[in-house]
């Protein structure tokens, strides 16, 4: 292929990332730099909003808390979804299909009507507390599962558990069914077979799975906002309000680019686990 | 056959599968003799693989039941049987070296490390892999991945060792070496193989007895003479190579009556009366110039000449092919197979020559009544290594 032309192809394909991710998120590093006097954006370099981020402890302490709890989401969705993709796969191809549509299904749904369901769900008056008072687990209504930190939880595995159990199936799925025969045939009981084959070969879906749930959830400021109630104080919340309340933008792109350096060291780290999981 | 089982055979009573309304292996008997080679050869579709499934255990038999040193194996799981299997596609683990690959088996009956390594080594030089110990399986060629699968089954020691199609994937050089390779591995092992395959050449050079299967059912179990010079149905004879088949009726003082006249007298062979094929093989036909007094259909004894009329002549390397068909009944065609070099005649199309055989040579196949019916009578040729695949 002629030099023109192959520059031409590489402009079409990268114009899309550099239009659509680069630019934007390097306007967003610019406005970090900046600053504010009263109600105004001052364009002028200073790592000021960095310095305050770094020594105000409520900030990095929100950080932290809210690093721990999607971590928790990630961990409990893997929790969930591993055994649920697992008995899929180990179910005949012709059931599989459905079982999949009605996983996958939450999906296709708004997000906002999701969120509304979970609150229903999870409210005093909610389904939850209803089955529980009528199995007699509870005296009365408890409000341990809304608008506090339980609640924001429980929502965000609900909604993050099919992006968790795709990547699961998915890798599941690309284990041919003869290297689980062939474990077998050299006298491998299933729970052998698991351990040193299933398990190896699955685990770049469990980490992508956990990637997802991860970030997603790290990044996701509405869930909170709608059940979190007070308590449910996220770092994402914190960046909502930097550029609405608080009306400090060069403070809130700041600590939306340390958010994005998170989820950046989460990706990488994952992406070197599992490079070192295949050699 | 029971009075034939030795104590270490794996013995096959009536195992049969259906899939749903899918009869894929009609009750089947089998009898693999302790140390043999056996050979299970068919086309796709014949059951075979399902066969070596269940020996395996990956698959249920719906009927039937399956013997080992007299114990009854059938619902036994994979991973009791004291067999181990070579993978059509290999299935060696791709997140283990080949020498963890190898090592799985001992590795996972906890034996010593020491034991597993030296067992490895062991088995990598039988297939004389050493320098590939720690590669990844996606380090190797089709051959080496093999070989691999090879040596990761025998470190279990099985009692018999299952190879389902292990060739099909090589080229045919590599495929050569491993043939040759296998049979001399079968005799040093000293270890029961069931190899599958749909390659009839295969079945032939390799095994000890080879089992031919169609239509989920076996056809005929025997040695390699057997299937090729005395097939018991229609099909194996026209399975292995070339061959012409005479359609013929067995007269009551046995002789065989055929269009062509009374061939020949085959009272001793094959069944006592009714429908039978005769099978010829090309190779067994003389083909020389006509004399001028040859006419028509003469037999001196066991010899029998024809007068033909030559159709096509195929080159075919080594070979060639010749077609004629037989003046009195311009209908039936022969086909003799020539050495390339000593065609005796002009190939010209329409030359007139002698076609000779001896009655020996006719393999006499009983046919069921609907086979029968549908050879009516005349001498017919199939051209089967094209038409069995």
């Amino acid at each position: 292929m002629r030099l023109g032309a192959r520059l031409f192809l590489f402009l079409i394909a990268a114009a899309g990332p550099v239009l659509l991710v680069l630019l934007p998120l390097s306007g967003f590093v610019l406005n970090s730099f900046y600053s504010m006097n009263g109600s105004e954006i001052v364009r002028g370099f200073s790592a000021g909003n960095y310095a305050e981020f770094a020594n105000n402890k409520a900030y990095v302490g929100v950080l932290w808390h809210t690093i721990w709890l999607c971590g928790r989401v990630a961990l409990i969705c893997l929790l969930l979804a591993y055994p649920l993709a697992w008995y899929v796969w180990q179910q005949p191809e012709a059931k599989r299909f459905p079982l999949l549509l009605v996983i996958i299904l939450p999906l296709f749904m708004s997000y906002i009507v999701k969120l509304f369901t979970m609150r229903s769900l999870l409210a005093v008056t909610g389904l939850m507390n209803e089955l529980l008072l009528d199995a007699g687990f509870l005296a009365k209504p408890t409000t341990a599962f809304m608008f506090n930190e339980n609640a924001i939880l429980l929502t965000m595995v609900a909604m993050y558990l099919p992006f968790v159990f795709l990547p699961i199936y998915l890798a599941l799925e690309r284990i041919p069914e003869s290297l689980v025969q062939a474990s077998a045939d050299l006298g491998g009981t299933q729970a052998t077979t698991f351990r040193h084959v299933v398990w190896p070969l699955s685990v770049p879906g469990v980490i992508s799975g956990a990637i997802f749930a991860f970030v997603l959830s790290l990044g996701d400021y509405v869930t909170p906002q709608m059940v979190g109630g007070p308590n449910g104080f996220t770092f994402g919340r914190v960046i909502f309000s930097q550029f609405g309340a608080a009306y400090n933008w060069p403070l809130g792109a700041a600590l939306a680019v340390v958010l994005v350096i998170v989820s950046g060291a989460a990706i990488l780290s994952a992406g070197l686990v599992s490079k070192k999981g295949e050699a | 056959m029971s009075s034939l089982e030795g104590e270490q055979d794996l013995v096959l009573r009536g195992v049969s599968k259906r899939y749903g309304h899918l009869q894929v292996l009609q009750p089947t008997e089998l009898h693999v003799r302790s140390g043999e080679f056996l050979t299970i050869v068919g086309s796709s579709g014949s059951g075979k693989t399902t066969l070596l499934r269940m020996i395996a255990g990956f698959t249920n038999n719906t009927s039937g039941e399956i013997l080992f040193q007299g114990r009854d194996i059938t619902n036994v799981p994979t991973h009791k049987r004291p067999f181990n299997t070579v993978f059509q596609d290999y299935a060696l683990f791709p997140h283990m070296t080949v020498a963890e690959n190898i090592g799985y088996g001992p590795m996972i009956r906890r034996q010593p490390r020491e034991a597993i390594t030296r067992k490895v080594n062991e088995a990598l030089s039988i297939v004389g892999l050493q320098k590939m110990i720690d590669r990844m399986p996606s380090q190797l060629s089709g051959g080496q991945k093999q070989r691999v699968a090879l040596a990761r089954a025998l470190v279990c020691e099985p009692k018999v060792l299952l190879l389902d199609e292990p060739l099909s994937a090589l080229d045919a050089e590599m495929r050569y070496q491993m043939q040759t390779f296998l049979k001399d591995l079968q005799r040093r092992v000293d270890t029961t193989f069931i190899l599958v395959t749909h390659d009839q050449e295969e079945a032939i050079t390799m095994s000890d007895r080879i089992a031919v299967m169609s239509a989920g059912r076996i056809e005929q179990v025997g040695d390699h003479r057997e299937v090729y010079y005395a097939p018991k149905t229609p099909f194996v004879a026209s399975f292995f190579g070339d061959t012409n088949l005479i359609a013929g009726t067995l007269t009551p003082d046995g002789g065989l009556q055929t269009p062509l006249g009374l061939l020949a007298d085959v009272a001793a062979r094959g069944p006592r009366k009714g429908k039978v094929i005769a099978s010829l093989r090309p190779e067994a036909i003389q083909l020389s110039a006509a004399g001028r007094r040859d006419a028509g259909i003469q037999r001196e004894g066991e010899r029998i000449c024809i007068s033909a009329r030559i159709q096509r002549t195929i080159f075919a390397g080594p070979l060639t092919r010749v077609v004629a068909t037989c003046d009195d009944h311009p209908e039936i065609e022969f086909l003799v197979k020539v050495t390339s070099g000593d065609l005796p005649v002009s190939s010209v199309p329409g030359t007139s020559v002698r076609l000779r055989f001896s009655a020996k040579d006719l393999a006499i196949v009983p046919v069921d009544g609907d086979e029968a019916a549908s050879a009516p009578g005349h001498l017919k040729l199939v051209a089967a290594s094209e038409g069995a695949r």
